[in-house]
């Protein structure tokens, strides 16, 4: 866990480029084009998660990471690395999602395995109770405003902190906590008896 | 469903605890003396709760968003194709030279309703240019008040959206005659120019293919052509035929389409699958299909959906249009990989449909023929029902490969199945072969033709009761009597018949397995000659 910045109200990022990262970040800003996939790269399965998030269609959802790659490429030349550089990807997205009715558009896609055990013994029941806590979680998800699903997301998924969280949403650190918080509220409201030990 | 949280420090203890939030447990907790957060939580057993559940409530987010994106991570080549489609469409357009103005960049489209009340607003302009000059000047004595006569009305006008034939003459109209000649038929759609909205380019997000797709799909998209050109047209004294808009919607469903397959984007692929699944046969299909023969990856695209939804993979619309385009597409990959998705998923049906919606086609025939084999093979009957199934609708194109297949195969089953399947297809020259075919040294081939033949209708096996009365001709006979032939059917009831003998016969509807005890009948028990 990194620790939290003292000023909450003034969002810094405490993780800034990493070394590796800078050095592909040369690389690309002198020309190199190729060095804009390992950078980006170990971000991927982050931004397809929180594009998820956003769009109810799987294909949308590889829209907006798309998307996102896109700006990101054009606008990493003035990416000057003091924040890290998956923040700076998040915020792409997010702001990009924030698009009305670009990104969700699509109904969510039918689940393409259906899988059907022969017999219910302990592993199975175990696997269709996670199953049913997951298709609630989602649906409690769904129901959240967007602003919250992504700062819970962004809290519980990727580890961020407040200051990170209020980075990508651009609010304060303050606002990003009551966010998730608030999130996490309603979430617990509606599915926290599955959660119970 | 829990009650709301009561304690008023649940809050600070669970972004302090969960979340690493000293600053903030700090400032709700800051009046209170030492390590207040940490000893309420000892007290306190509903904030304990609330900790407990926010972690587990964090840990399953993680775990599910690991699980939906476990596919990603197992695939690589997945993450590569995405990060270099991304960065090929990057390339493609010109950077942006700040990261902020990058971000700003966002495209901003206009709705289409908005674009829509552009052009109507640009149309109802061009008209007043032209109405203007008229009423200033040849016009302008009809246009002076005069008791008796009407006013001029606006309303003279053809109704652009709804313009029909019938309008009412006006006393003195102040449209010209092409216009009026030029009007299209009511019952086209308001709209009218899909293309509008429509960025003729290689698409980069789903809007942009869905758009394409949309001017490849419209079935009235000349009628739409027609509309505009009416009033372009029309302002300029000129006429607008209908096969300039004709040749016009015919020009743009190809280039759509050829943009939508140009696209290195899965999502644009899709979309023409499904534009194209759902376009009638006719020149247009033909040309778009022509098109797309030409690009083998488009074959190889479709013969992967073909091969993943032979997978087991749960069908969708998308996988639908796949199948469809990819029969009515036809050749020798897409024929073999039709041929094993039906060897392992129940498409059968789906595939029959859409080769029946594309008559230009070529090896129609030798494909249900193996569909045909396979479906036999995985425990259907092997009976006229099934060549109803597979042969129905068919066109004409059918019966000729079918006819060479015969021909050539000197398979006795096959054989048998493209007799059977002849005589679904139908035809005059198909008639012909199933009466030569009366005559095979191989029995079953034999009884198959009749069976065959007995599927026409009677007016078009008339003229054949004459040779059936020849002695030698019980299967033509056979067949004339199960076609139901008033005059074939008193050759039955002459027949020395027992009781179960004349129940099998009774409603003339026996099966190809049955048929064969009917020709026997009419071979043994019947009179020589008729």
């Amino acid at each position: 866990m990194r620790g939290m910045d003292p000023r909450v109200g003034e969002p810094i990022d405490p993780t800034p480029a990493s070394e590796q990262e800078q050095r592909w970040l040369a690389a690309f800003r002198s020309g190199d084009a190729q060095a804009f996939q390992p950078l980006v790269r170990p971000h991927l399965p982050a931004l397809v998660a929180l594009a998820r998030r956003h769009c109810r269609d799987q294909h949308w959802a590889d829209d907006l990471v798309q998307e996102t790659l896109v700006r990101a490429y054009r606008g990493m030349t003035a990416f000057r690395g003091d924040a890290a550089l998956r923040t700076w990807l998040f915020r792409i997205l997010v702001r990009l999602a924030s698009e009305p009715g670009r990104w969700q558009r699509g109904e969510r896609a039918a689940p393409l395995e259906i899988d059907v055990p022969d017999h219910l013994d302990e592993p199975a029941l175990t696997g269709a109770i996670e199953r049913e806590l997951g298709q609630q979680l989602e649906a409690a998800m769904e129901r959240l405003p967007a602003r919250q699903r992504t700062a819970l997301h962004l809290r519980a998924v990727e580890g961020m902190d407040y200051a990170a969280i209020a980075l990508v949403l651009e609010c304060s650190a303050a606002a990003a906590r009551m966010l998730v918080l608030e999130a996490r509220r309603k979430v617990l409201a509606r599915i926290g008896g599955l959660l119970e030990p | 469903m829990t009650a709301p949280t009561a304690c008023p420090y649940t809050f600070a203890i669970v972004a302090r605890h969960l979340d690493g939030d000293v600053a903030a447990a700090d400032a709700v907790a800051s009046w209170e003396p030492g390590d207040f957060l940490a000893e309420h939580l000892q007290e306190c057993a509903q904030c304990r709760r609330e900790l407990q559940r926010s972690r587990r409530l964090d840990a399953a987010l993680a775990e599910a968003s690991g699980r939906a994106t476990g596919d990603l991570e197992a695939d690589p080549a997945r993450l590569r194709q995405l990060l270099g489609r991304a960065v090929a469409l990057a390339e493609a357009t010109p950077a942006a030279t700040t990261a902020a103005a990058s971000a700003r960049a966002q495209p901003r489209r206009l709705p289409l309703q908005w674009l829509c009340a552009l052009l109507l607003l640009a149309l109802g302009f061009m008209l007043c240019l032209w109405l203007l000059p008229r009423a200033s000047g040849a016009d302008v004595d009809r246009m002076s008040p005069a008791p008796a006569s009407p006013p001029v009305r606006d309303a003279d006008a053809p109704d652009l959206m709804l313009a029909g034939p019938a309008a009412p003459p006006a006393p003195a109209p102040l449209l010209p005659q092409p216009f009026a000649s030029t009007a299209i038929p009511l019952g086209t759609n308001v709209s009218p120019t899909p293309v509008a909205a429509t960025s003729f380019a290689v698409p980069r997000t789903r809007v942009d293919a869905q758009n394409l797709a949309d001017v490849l799909a419209d079935r009235a998209l000349a009628d739409r052509l027609q509309l505009t050109a009416s009033l372009q047209f029309a302002a300029c004294g000129g006429r607008s035929p209908a096969a300039v808009a004709r040749a016009a919607a015919a020009a743009l469903r190809l280039r759509s389409s050829q943009l939508l397959l140009e696209a290195p984007v899965p999502f644009a692929f899709d979309a023409w699958c499904r534009a194209t699944a759902g376009l009638d046969a006719g020149p247009g299909l033909d040309q778009v299909l022509a098109d797309a023969r030409r690009r083998p990856a488009v074959a190889a695209q479709l013969g992967q959906r073909l091969l993943a939804l032979g997978q087991g993979r749960a069908r969708g619309l998308g996988d639908l249009a796949a199948l469809t385009v990819a029969a009515r597409l036809g050749g020798r990959e897409l024929d073999a990989a039709l041929r094993q998705l039906v060897r392992r998923a129940d498409v059968q049906q789906e595939l029959t449909a859409a080769l029946r919606s594309q008559p230009v086609r070529d090896g129609r025939a030798l494909l249900l023929l193996d569909v045909w084999g396979d479906l036999v093979a995985r425990g259907r009957n092997d009976d006229e029902e099934l060549a109803r199934a597979l042969f129905l609708g068919q066109p004409a194109a059918c019966a000729r490969e079918l006819q060479v297949e015969l021909q050539q195969c000197r398979q006795s089953p096959r054989r048998i199945r493209c007799l059977l399947a002849l005589g679904v297809v139908g035809g005059p020259q198909v008639r012909d072969t199933l009466v030569a075919a009366l005559r095979g040294p191989v029995q079953p081939e034999a009884h198959a033709a009749a069976f065959a033949l007995a599927q026409f209708a009677p007016a078009q096996l008339r003229d054949l009761l004459p040779e059936a009365a020849r002695g030698d001709r019980c299967l033509l006979r056979a067949a004339l009597c199960r076609a139901g032939l008033p005059e074939a059917l008193e050759w039955l009831r002459s027949l020395d018949l027992t009781p179960a003998e004349r129940a099998l016969l009774a409603d003339g509807e026996c099966t190809l397995a049955q048929f064969p005890v009917l020709a026997a009948l009419l071979h043994d028990r019947g009179p020589s000659t008729f």
